[in-house]
């Protein structure tokens, strides 16, 4: 095989790759900044951690209007990446770990229960507003070809 | 100017660790549910991801409580912050569990189940390990209680 399309291919595989850990790096330095700076201000670290996430669900559900038909690059950069970085699990834990460990139950109810429902919501939302969006798409298509029939 | 400096050395620590997680991330919630004679759900793979990130931060954070100064910049900010943020993703998790739900309610619930309650335990789990924080803080006040 000929060396640029060895370059080539190589260069293929590995692209995926670096956008996705562009994006992270991106996403973990903004939720960073963002549960510091509410450690700081407000002594809520676990109130950063709940905004990045929420957050970071609201990039996943509307990524769909601002890809421009690029569905895979931005779903690799934005998804996987920026919103993957972003968001965060084991932060999120440990949290509970210690708001359980006080007992303090609303928080965990917020936390968990509280935040999934609003996240949920923020999906079928965007969902939601896509699916209106298509039919108006739909619809128009339609009626110029209904005009152009007639 | 030293601000400054701490501020880019926490930013390059986060953002490489971010990065570093997110790419193992990748590896195991999109590349091995592909591989092997049947496709398995991406989410039951995010939901190992997620514990197993939830217990090495539960670890590291107990960790961090009695490690040394200099050991403690390198264990949160590139380890705890970076790599395990990167690594877990909640996003990912509403992601897969809001598209999953039509093909599979029922593993869907389960998944959730699992990680609304896995990911605290095994966070708590992994300071109970690191000896960081005890398993059972109230022990002493029932022990001396008359």
């Amino acid at each position: 095989m000929p060396t640029s399309t060895l370059a080539a291919f190589e260069f293929a595989e590995l692209l995926p790759l670096g956008l996705i850990a562009v994006g992270a790096a991106l996403g973990s330095v903004v939720r960073d900044l963002v549960v510091t700076q509410a450690r700081v201000r407000c002594h809520r670290g676990d109130l950063g951690i709940l905004l990045v996430n929420l957050l970071a669900c609201a990039v996943v559900g509307t990524m769909p209007f601002w890809s421009q038909g690029n569905d895979e690059l931005f779903k690799k950069v934005c998804v996987l990446g920026f919103a993957g970085g972003l968001s965060t699990w084991s932060g999120l834990a440990v949290e509970v770990a210690l708001a359980a460990r006080k007992r303090k139950w609303g928080l965990v109810t917020l936390h968990l229960v509280g935040a999934l429902a609003v996240a949920l919501g923020i999906l079928a939302a965007a969902g939601a507003l896509r699916s209106a969006q298509e039919r108006g798409t739909e619809s128009a298509s339609a009626a110029v070809q209904a005009e152009g029939h007639a | 100017m030293s601000s400054t400096v701490n501020t880019m050395r926490r930013a390059l620590l986060v953002g490489s660790g971010g990065a570093l997680g997110a790419l193992v991330r990748f590896v195991l919630v999109e590349l091995l549910p592909a591989v092997g004679p049947a496709p398995l759900r991406s989410a039951l793979f995010l939901l190992l991801v997620n514990l197993s990130g939830a217990c090495c931060a539960g670890f590291l954070s107990g960790l961090s409580t009695r490690a040394r100064a200099k050991c403690t910049v390198c264990i949160e900010q590139f380890l705890l912050v970076g790599v395990c943020g990167g690594y877990t993703s909640y996003s990912g998790f509403i992601a897969l569990a809001y598209d999953d739900w039509a093909d599979a309610r029922w593993l869907t619930m389960l998944v959730v189940g699992l990680t609304l309650v896995g990911c605290p335990l095994a966070a708590w789990f992994g300071m109970a390990m690191s000896g960081g924080y005890p398993a059972r803080p109230y022990a002493q006040r029932q022990e001396t209680a008359p």
